[in-house]
């Protein structure tokens, strides 16, 4: 784009005469030649916004009258701040202009006018206004970064490595220096160069995550597909970051509830949930009434585990909004892990009715109505789970349990054999799956051999007392009682004595003996069948 | 405008010009006529011509999109429309289809609603020869056509021959159910969504059509965006406090939809079977191609705001998300971007499919170039596409090679999705006009803005959404319908590619185009140009699915080879250039395996 295109200077000549626009050179003062202020217009503003805004401007027009030179640029260059701060840029962008033509010395007004220019998309003029402020200020590091970043956006990678070895050479262990290094070499298709670099930046600032997907494609490029998935599988949304102090200034100024909103969610996506809480308070706080602020606090306070805090937000969210699923969602988490399942079942009904396709909510409803004794309930939630989630092991393995509790032996095989055709060597599964075909009366010849030939595996994968009774529950379902016994004998030998394990394994024993096989996979008791809880 | 607004506009400084164009354009349209007697000496000769002329009100293509707005901003008002190019009546020329919108939520029965009936609308192609030349004009045939079925809150369109008649049907996508219009061969569209088995009444924006089984059936590809419904309605606010449209992340997205073509009219839906519902963000632009080479056709799913996913074939009917180790899940530094408009070409003619797309303002465009295996790279700096995007927001897109240099230059429809302050300061009741943006390829890998030389079409700001390429007045170069927001619909013709050699190519199996199909040109001492009937990408729009390829030499018949997606190749020989030729499978030569091979 040529910003000097002199057919946009025919535009504007032409706009001029037209007079659809403003005259220009006329909104500054011909004496002194700055911009001529007026007061904001705030009417469309959220009020505190507004506020903020009329109180800024009344507060300069009353303390900037009588005042000159440096003290007149600081009352501007403050007025700039609220308005960048709050996104009132074109006004912001005068009160630069006057600050910077009346102290020409105060490299703040610089540096935040080059910001403006950032966020406005003006690349090119914010380079030129950053490197002012770099060569007349070059201990201020957090500007050099910002002009390397513009550098790089803009192609010029050799102009971004000089400023970017600049920052290194006052301090070796930057993270952001490193990781500009690193995205021009990435850009120059120098993997290994790239590569290590991203992965000094990552040592360095382990939770700039978001360097694991450009660290991924160095890898890729170097034919390390493996490390590329691993490290893709890790991307995250958090860049590195450096102090600016100079623009934590400015973010004081900030009265938007949104852009609160907007960055706690940034910090919640980045797994940074103290800051996430922090910033869902302050837009809470400014403003009451939004809910969706209230249900990410909520969130944010159940992950840093103030459980009590996060169940009265999430009251609070309810009664703004009764039928918002996802708080719905956490309260019946949050009752469950204080042990009452009778309540969560009715807070995720309740998300249900309100998002029909919640299928998180179904899976957490139907783990709730399984450690209530409600199996075949339990089972049909979770049947349509599982139609929604068809590639979850863990929903058709939950599926199958409940089957089996619910004494549907033939369905549950169906639900836990597409579980182990989704994960075959998942322990679990197969252990469920060895039981179930052995202890199923519809279970066929074919079956119970696969039933012996698994449950072999499993025993020889972990010889622990769960896989030894399953594989004797599978041998004697074969036939083989002779073996069922040895091996039960030896589970026996292997797990604690007493219990209602202990029992069942007692009369399961006395079974093989009599030449009969196992009935039931578990004890009808039995812990498999009731899901974890949340946090238990 | 207000008295103390007027006070902060001035002519710009320099440097300041992008800037302005995108916040400030609307101001300077009433200019524009005045500007255009100034002559920029930078010019050379050739470029004094205008690029692009809107002809939309001369050519009877007359059509105002109606998005509904009661003051509520309503996430989906913004966020429509497309429009399609295609043939429906088969008489060698490009008719048009327009998507509109209706009243909108609680409060539609307080919008004035305007008198003309709100459906979508079929103009017809009746351009005459005379003897100045072409005389373009459109007729509006919805009625005819049957058109008053479609009463969804429409979003897009998608247009291919379903059922392998011989004549072009459409899938409307809506904020609301979806349609499926089958073009009866007389004229008339029937509505056999519920028959056909493809009503999905999530919120849809684009789809795609494409043979994903290889039956010789096209499959439907149907990208829905987020669960947005008038309860769950948030008055949302920009970063400034001001009332503004919400993010699409407030919503939660949906799941997409495959619908395999069983034949007889009737898909079934494989979406979950075919695991595409594993992962989703809100899907925006859809394109499908043989993006790693392998016979089997992918999907490229650009989604908002969240990570992309690129749907590899593996064949019986499965699809797995490859997108981020292909690199095309994110950007090179690891941000999802807005994604909403995408186009796939080979653009550095590699004989590979690359990727380009369009994001939100404060983020560049993205050009992710395709290592031939369907891993990609982002390029977008190299290729001088960064900055020049940042204050736009772009929608539509397309490679076209607008100047037949031979080599492919970029469209970009745009628009905002969040109120401008300096158009909301002057009263401006939609404030989201942006100009559109028409990049040059300079031929070596990168590109240059060149709006400010495209024509007056390229000053004036709408809030462009759905772009559809294609040649409309068949005279061997790129056209473009730019379908507006709340706005008129926008004709922009090409004037100066038809001044070079080109051929066209309408590449066909049986009586529908081969979508999918590839075709190279083969000529001598010029690397082999590729082109890919499609009529998908861009954003809720579908285009000219023939491929036209600029000549170096206008005499000279070009030869030119033809993959088809059954996986045969053949080749024709002696294309006489300055004109459309129809390819049939079958009916080309058998190309000699040993030198397919060399």
């Amino acid at each position: 784009m040529n910003f000097q295109s002199n057919s946009f200077a025919c535009l504007v000549v032409g706009c001029l005469i037209a007079g659809a626009c403003d005259k220009g050179p006329a909104d500054s003062d011909s004496r002194t030649g700055l911009s001529v202020l007026a007061a904001p217009e705030t009417g469309h503003l959220d009020p505190l916004v507004g506020q903020a805004l009329q109180q800024a401007w009344q507060e300069f027009e009353y303390n900037s009258e009588g005042l000159q030179g440096a003290e007149l640029a600081a009352a501007y260059g403050r007025l700039g701040m609220i308005y960048q701060a709050n996104h009132f840029l074109l006004d912001a962008r005068d009160c630069y202009r006057n600050a910077m033509q009346l102290a020409p010395d105060e490299l703040r007004w610089r540096y935040y006018f080059a910001y403006l220019l950032e966020e406005s998309g003006e690349v090119d003029e914010a380079i030129k206004v950053y490197m002012d402020v770099v060569e007349r200020l070059p201990s201020y590091l957090p500007a050099r970064l910002r002009l390397a970043s513009l550098y790089i956006e803009t192609g010029d990678n050799q102009a971004a490595r000089r400023v970017l070895e600049h920052v290194l050479e006052r301090e070796p262990g930057n993270a952001s220096a490193i990781a500009g290094l690193a995205r021009i070499a990435l850009a120059e298709g120098k993997y290994q160069e790239a590569a290590s670099n991203f992965s000094q930046a990552l040592e360095l600032q382990p939770d700039a995550n978001r360097l694991y997907h450009p660290l991924g494609l160095a890898l890729r490029g170097l034919g390390d597909t493996e490390g590329a998935s691993a490290a893709f599988a890790q991307r995250g949304s958090a860049g590195t970051s450096y102090p600016d102090p100079w623009l934590a200034e400015l973010g004081k100024f900030e009265r938007s509830a949104q852009a609160y909103l907007s960055r706690a969610m940034l910090a919640a996506n980045d797994g940074r949930y103290d800051l996430a809480a922090e910033a869902y308070a302050i837009a809470v706080k400014l403003d009451p009434t939004d809910f969706l602020a209230r249900a990410g606090l909520a969130q944010a306070l159940e992950r840093l585990g103030r459980f009590d805090a996060a169940m009265a937000e999430v009251d609070r969210v309810l009664a703004l909004a009764p039928d918002h699923a996802l708080s719905r969602l956490q309260k019946g988490r949050l009752l469950e892990r204080i042990g009452d399942d009778t309540k969560a079942i009715e807070q995720y009904r309740h998300a249900l009715a309100a998002e029909p396709s919640y299928t998180e909510a179904r899976f957490l409803l139907a783990n709730s109505l399984m450690r209530r004794g409600r199996a075949a309930a339990a089972a049909s939630e979770y049947e349509v789970a599982a139609s929604e989630l068809t590639d979850s092991v863990l929903v058709h393995y939950r599926l199958g349990l409940a089957r089996m509790a619910a004494g549907q032996c033939a369905a549950a095989t169906v639900a836990l054999q597409r579980a182990s055709d989704l994960n075959s060597s998942f322990g679990p599964v197969v252990q469920a799956l060895v039981r179930n075909l052995a202890t199923c009366p519809s279970s066929d010849a074919q079956q119970r051999r696969q039933a012996v030939q698994d449950g072999r595996w499993l025993y020889q994968q972990l010889p622990n007392v769960e896989h030894a009774e399953a594989l004797a529950m599978a041998l004697a379902a074969a036939g083989d009682m002779e073996a069922a016994t040895k091996l039960q004998l030896e589970a026996l030998d292997m797990a604690s004595a007493g219990g209602a394990a202990a029992k069942f394994m007692g009369d399961n024993l006395a079974r093989y003996r009599r030449g009969q096989s196992a009935e039931r996979p578990w004890a009808e008791d039995a812990a498999v069948y009731l899901p974890p809880r949340f946090g238990g | 405008m207000t008295e103390q607004r007027k006070t902060h506009w001035r002519a710009p400084e320099a440097g300041q010009s992008r800037f302005y164009r995108a916040v400030g354009a609307s101001l300077l349209v009433a200019a524009i006529s005045v500007a255009a007697a100034c002559d920029s000496p930078r010019r050379t000769a050739a470029d004094q011509q205008e690029i692009f002329a809107e002809r939309s009100i001369e050519t009877g293509l007359e059509f105002v999109h109606f998005n509904g707005m009661s003051g509520q901003l309503y996430f989906p008002e913004m966020m429509g429309a497309g429009a399609a190019l295609l043939d429906y009546d088969n008489d060698g020329d490009l008719d048009v289809y327009l998507v509109q919108g209706s009243a909108l939520g609680p409060a539609a029965a307080s919008t004035s609603i305007p008198s003309s009936g709100l459906t979508d609308r079929l103009f017809r192609n009746d351009s005459t020869v005379t003897d100045n030349g072409l005389r373009l004009r459109f007729i509006d045939v919805s009625v005819e056509a049957g058109l008053s079925v479609t009463t969804g809150y429409g979003m897009g369109v998608a247009a291919a021959d379903y059922d392998n008649d011989g004549f072009v049907d459409l899938y409307v996508t809506n904020f609301g159910a979806n349609q499926l219009l089958r073009n009866l061969g007389d004229g008339r569209f029937l509505d056999v969504t519920d028959s056909a088995g493809v009503n999905d009444d999530r919120w849809s924006v684009s789809a795609s059509w494409a043979d994903l089984n290889g039956d010789g059936l096209l499959d439907l590809y149907s990208g829905n965006y987020v669960d947005f419904d008038f309860g769950s309605h948030k008055p949302c606010r920009s970063p400034g406090g001001a009332r503004d449209y919400c993010s699409p992340l407030v919503y939660l997205p949906q799941a997409d939809s495959l619908y395999i073509n069983n034949g007889e009219g009737q898909f079934t839906d494989a979406s979950k079977a075919s695991g595409i519902t594993s992962v989703f963000g809100g899907a925006l632009g859809v394109i499908s191609a043989d993006f790693n080479a392998d016979g089997l056709a992918d999907v490229y799913v650009a989604n908002d705001g969240v990570a992309n996913q690129l749907w590899i074939n593996k064949g019986g009917g499965r699809f797995s998300n490859d997108a981020e180790i292909a690199g095309v899940a994110v950007n090179m530094a690891g941000s999802p971007e807005a994604s909403m408009g995408v186009a796939a070409a080979d653009f550095d003619a590699d004989g590979d499919e690359d990727l380009f797309m369009t994001h939100l303002d404060r983020e560049t465009n993205t050009l992710y170039i395709n290592d031939g295996n369907g891993w990609f790279e982002d390029r977008t700096i190299a290729a001088g596409l960064g900055d020049s995007s940042l204050v736009f927001t772009g929608f539509g897109t397309g490679w076209l090679d607008f100047d037949n240099d031979g080599l492919l230059d970029l469209f970009s429809a745009n628009g905002a999705v969040t109120h401008i302050p300096e158009q909301l300061a002057t009263g401006d009741d939609f404030p989201l006009k942006q100009t559109n943006q028409l990049f040059r390829n300079n031929g070596s890998g990168n590109y240059l803005d060149i709006s400010d030389q495209a024509g007056g079409a390229f000053a004036h700001a709408d809030v462009s959404r759905g772009a559809a390429l294609g040649d409309i007045d068949n005279d061997g170069d790129i056209d473009i319908v730019v379908s507006n927001n709340n706005g008129p619909v926008r004709l922009l013709l090409n004037l100066v590619g038809q001044q070079k050699p080109w051929i066209g190519l309408r590449l066909m199996a049986g009586k529908r185009d081969d979508l999918g199909a590839r075709a190279a040109l083969l000529e001598a001492d010029r690397p082999i140009a590729w082109g890919r009937a499609h009529t998908d990408g861009s954003y809720a729009s579908s285009r000219d699915p023939r491929v036209l390829f600029a000549l170096t030499e206008e005499e000279q018949p070009v030869a030119v080879r033809v993959h088809w997606t059954n996986g045969t190749r053949e080749m024709w020989s002696g294309l006489v250039p300055g004109r459309y030729h129809i390819l049939r499978r079958g009916e080309g030569a058998v190309e000699d395996p040993v030198q397919l091979r060399q």
